[in-house]
Order: structure tokens, then sequence, then C-alpha cells
């Protein structure tokens, strides 16, 4: 069910079934609270994945082999479904901050208002973050916003940007170039160094729609 | 009770042994570029291994001393002077106050490492005084320093009593590199897998904390291009879907979506780290 495998001399890496599904992330994430609150000597480090985990370990305290076993032989209760957090992030769609909304309306003739609309419905998955501070990878897009990304990458996108990616949407959570589709923006700080994070792996998203004025209400208070 | 940067250099940052147990919100390690070195330098001065210190690259810094404390620089070949009097890497270095210490060009190599006996007066993010640039975090106000900033010493000492001296490292051209299969290395063909392991690759421009581009002969990918994005460590090789294999260094995202085939020894990351220029193979342990 679970493969341990060695990842270079002082991590190794939990493989779960080769899928993107939310039973393998619901397993994931069992895996992942367990061995968060479980306190086996010489774990660094707890990367959950779409369906992997990388543990990262102090080999004067452990080896890959005495871990390997002590994963092996975890006990999960694979019927834990408790703690699944809602966060709602507002979102303004307004085309000032929406740089390219108008153009995916056009592009898959469909009214803004129904972008809004479609991409404020979901609950969206949190499967893991990863790539760089507080990105999320989330699950649960509705297809009708499958979209490929920009054919040139813009140099600066905003922190907070929300967009859309070949089956994919996320937030920017700085400031970096990109080429993403983007549609809104949250005035929410998605990544603030030293603060708890906003979401966690497991958790579920909901986009709620704000207006300009809202934006820069929201915006000024943080 | 401090030392004022009078030359930034390319780019000089605090880096320590790196943060640990944040990965699990997209943070990378940081830390180190050449653990080893920067341990040495750490270990002259009487520092645990991974206390903060300053890592300089390619091209050094000039400090000015405001007090009195000994330091060693040890890691890549670059010119030493103590107020325009050369002295060497591997011991220790004892600055009075006004006294300049400057570091230079790295002849050889590319990270320098100068520890300062006592520990530096850096905040912690996230348990670390590891600096991150791309986010702007941990280090000095999280960017590398620069003329005119001033680092203070909490409890500046001076050695008087240390006789240990540490050799200066050579630095080949020509480097193999050892490496233990990554986790996708059975999905690599097996003609593939051989001319990764018979290739020479250059070392190119596209070489950073981040990760080392490597250039040379593609590497045919089988069906498996790409993999559900998933964990990555520093020395992970991943193989682009062109062939292209780059090695994740001490700044690598969390997470990737190429194959990884191949991981380096923490020794072959060392080594990695201090080419600028030159010619590598791997070798599996």
């Amino acid at each position: 069910m679970i493969e341990v495998k060695r990842f270079g001399e002082k991590s190794l890496i939990i493989q779960f079934e080769n899928i993107i599904s939310i039973p393998v992330h619901q397993q994931v994430k069992n895996y992942y609270k367990h061995l968060l609150h479980s306190s086996i000597d010489g774990i660094k480090s707890i990367s959950p994945a779409y369906n992997s985990i990388t543990l990262m370990f102090d080999p004067l305290v452990t080896s890959f082999d005495a871990l390997k076993e002590k994963v092996e032989n975890l006990e999960i209760d694979s019927n834990t479904t408790a703690d699944q957090k809602v966060v709602e992030i507002p979102v303004c769609y307004d085309s000032s901050l929406g740089l390219d909304i108008e153009e995916v309306a056009q592009s898959k003739n469909i009214a803004i208002d129904e972008i809004i609309h479609l991409h404020t419905a979901p609950h969206y998955t949190v499967y893991m973050l990863g790539f760089s501070p507080g990105f999320m990878y989330l699950g649960g897009l509705n297809p009708q916003l499958f979209i490929p990304r920009k054919k040139t990458p813009r140099l600066q996108i905003p922190a907070g940007a929300v967009g859309l990616a070949d089956q994919q949407t996320g937030i920017y959570p700085s400031a970096t170039p990109g080429g993403w589709q983007i549609i809104g923006q949250t005035p929410l700080p998605i990544f603030q160094v030293n603060e708890k994070p906003l979401v966690q792996m497991g958790d579920q998203i909901k986009f709620k729609p704000i207006d300009l004025d809202t934006f820069h209400q929201l915006k000024n208070t943080k | 009770m401090s030392f004022e940067i009078i030359k930034g250099g390319l780019m000089t940052t605090i880096q320590d042994g790196g943060r640990y147990g944040v990965q699990d919100q997209g943070i990378p390690v940081s830390g180190f570029m050449d653990e080893s070195s920067a341990q040495i330098a750490n270990s002259l001065v009487g520092n645990t291994p991974n206390s903060a210190l300053l890592e300089c690259c390619q091209v050094g810094c000039t400090i000015k001393a405001n007090t009195e404390f000994s330091v060693a620089f040890y890691g890549a070949h670059m010119e030493l002077k103590l107020n325009n009097h050369i002295v060497s890497q591997g011991k220790i270095i004892t600055l009075t106050t006004d006294d300049v210490l400057s570091i230079g060009f790295a002849q050889k190599g590319l990270y320098g490492y100068l520890a300062i006996c006592g520990q530096l007066d850096i905040p912690k993010t996230y348990d670390s005084c590891a600096t991150y640039l791309p986010a702007k975090f941990g280090g000095f106000k999280g960017r590398k320093l620069e003329k005119g900033d001033s680092i203070s010493i909490i409890n500046p000492n001076i050695l008087t009593n240390s006789f240990s001296v540490i050799k200066p490292q050579s630095f080949p051209q020509q480097v193999v590199l050892e490496t233990l299969p990554g986790p996708e290395w059975d999905k690599l063909p097996s003609e593939s897998q051989k001319q990764l392991l018979s290739s020479t690759y250059t070392i190119g421009k596209n070489i950073n904390r981040i990760g080392y581009r490597l250039e040379g002969d593609s590497i045919p990918l089988g069906n498996k291009k790409e993999i559900i994005s998933s964990g990555m460590v520093k020395g992970t090789m991943q193989i682009t879907s062109a062939g292209i294999p780059i090695i994740m260094m001490a700044d690598a995202p969390t997470s990737g979506g190429y194959l990884r085939v191949l991981n380096l020894t923490e020794r072959a990351c060392d080594q990695l780290a201090q080419m600028q220029t030159g010619k590598v193979q791997f070798c599996m342990v």
C-alpha cells in the first residue's frame, strides 16, 4: 500500500498510490497528521505532497532502515476525517485586478459574471503546499475554466493574484514572474513570514467575491 | 560590539545549518551551499558547526571591525587581506577596532565562509538565521549584505591559544560526483541510465543557490516525462522533459514535477557547490 524509498543520505520518501485523488489525499493526510504528532526521534521535517511524504532526518540520531521500519509499522486510523477546516478567501474579480478576466471570458465565450460564479462555487481541496512559500496546490476547479497558461509570462505578478493555469487554480503568495491567467486578487496576505499559515494541507478553501471598495478596505486593514 | 560592511561583494549572505520543519508550508531549507567548508570555518573559531556566518559567493565582502574579535575563513580560494597584508584561510585571524579585512575574488572554488568567534546578533526566522533571497526573509533583513550594514556580535571573543590550521581544499576542474539512485531512477530507460552515468557535463552559466543546470548530452526519457508533484531535497537531480539534468541545491523548492533520477551525497553537493566552471561525471556509491 505504501512504499518507503531512500531519498539521498538523510531523507526518505513515503510513496502512495500513483494518482491524484481525494482518497489518496486523505491517506497522505492521515499519515502526515500521525507523523506530526508522533514523537519519532530524528525526524527534522515532514513534507506532504499529492501522493507522497518526504521525511528529512538527522543521520546522527536515526537511520534510513530504522525510520523505514517505524514508518511501515505506523498504525494509521484510516477513518479519520476530522478537522477539515474551510477557509474563506475574499477575491476581487474587478478587471483592474483580474488582468486577464476579460480575455478569459472572451476565449471561453462565458460571461464575466459566470466566470466568477464558476470560480467561487466549489470548495477547493488544498492537496499540498509547495514550490514556493505558501503556494497551494488546489483541486476542484470546474473544467469549464481549464485554460492554457499565457504564452509570454508576466515579469511581475502582485502577491495575492488569483489565477488559472491548465487544470489548476491558485494564488500567488508573493510577487513573482509568472504565466498564469490572472482573474482576480485577494487582499489577504497569503504568506507572512513567522505567522501561522492561513491554510494547511488538507484544508478546504472557498473564494468569496468582493467589490473593489471592499478589496481596498480589507487591504488597508491588513 | 559590531562590524561594518565596507563592500558587500557579489552576494554575501548570512547562512547557517538551515531551516527545518516548515517544508510543509513550501518553505525551502536554505543554509550553507558548501556545508563542510562552513562547518570547518565555524569549528576553527570554536562555534558550533551550524552557527550563522557570512557566506561569500565569487567576490567576497570587506568588513571593518568596531571591536576586537577573532574570525576564520574557509572555502573558495579568495584573497584575504588584513589591513592590506595578505593573510591565509584555515586559521584564526584576530581583528582589533578599525581593522579592515577584505575577501577578494574566488580564484578557485565559488563559496567562501567567514565565521566570527561569538554569536551574530541576527533574528531567527522559523528557528534559523539562513537568508532566503527569493522570498526576502531570514538573515540580515532578508537580503544580501551591502555597504554600510552593521552587524552586532553578541559575545565577541578573541582566541589567542589556537594552533589549528586547516589546509585549503583543492578544487579540481573535473570531478566525479557520488550519487544514490533517486525515487524515479527505475523509470529511466536502461540505456538512459547508462548514458547518464557515462556522460561528462559542463558547469554552465545557470548555477545559483536554487540549483545547478548542467550542459551536455540530453538524456532521452521513456514515456514518463513528469511525475505528480512530489518532494525535493538538496542534491536531488531532476531531468527536465527536454532531458536536461538540474541538481537542486540549498534553496531548492520543496516540490517539483520532473523525474528525480539521482541524489548526490552530501560530499558531492559540497564539491558541486564550489564549481564555478569545470566538468562533472556521476557514479553510484
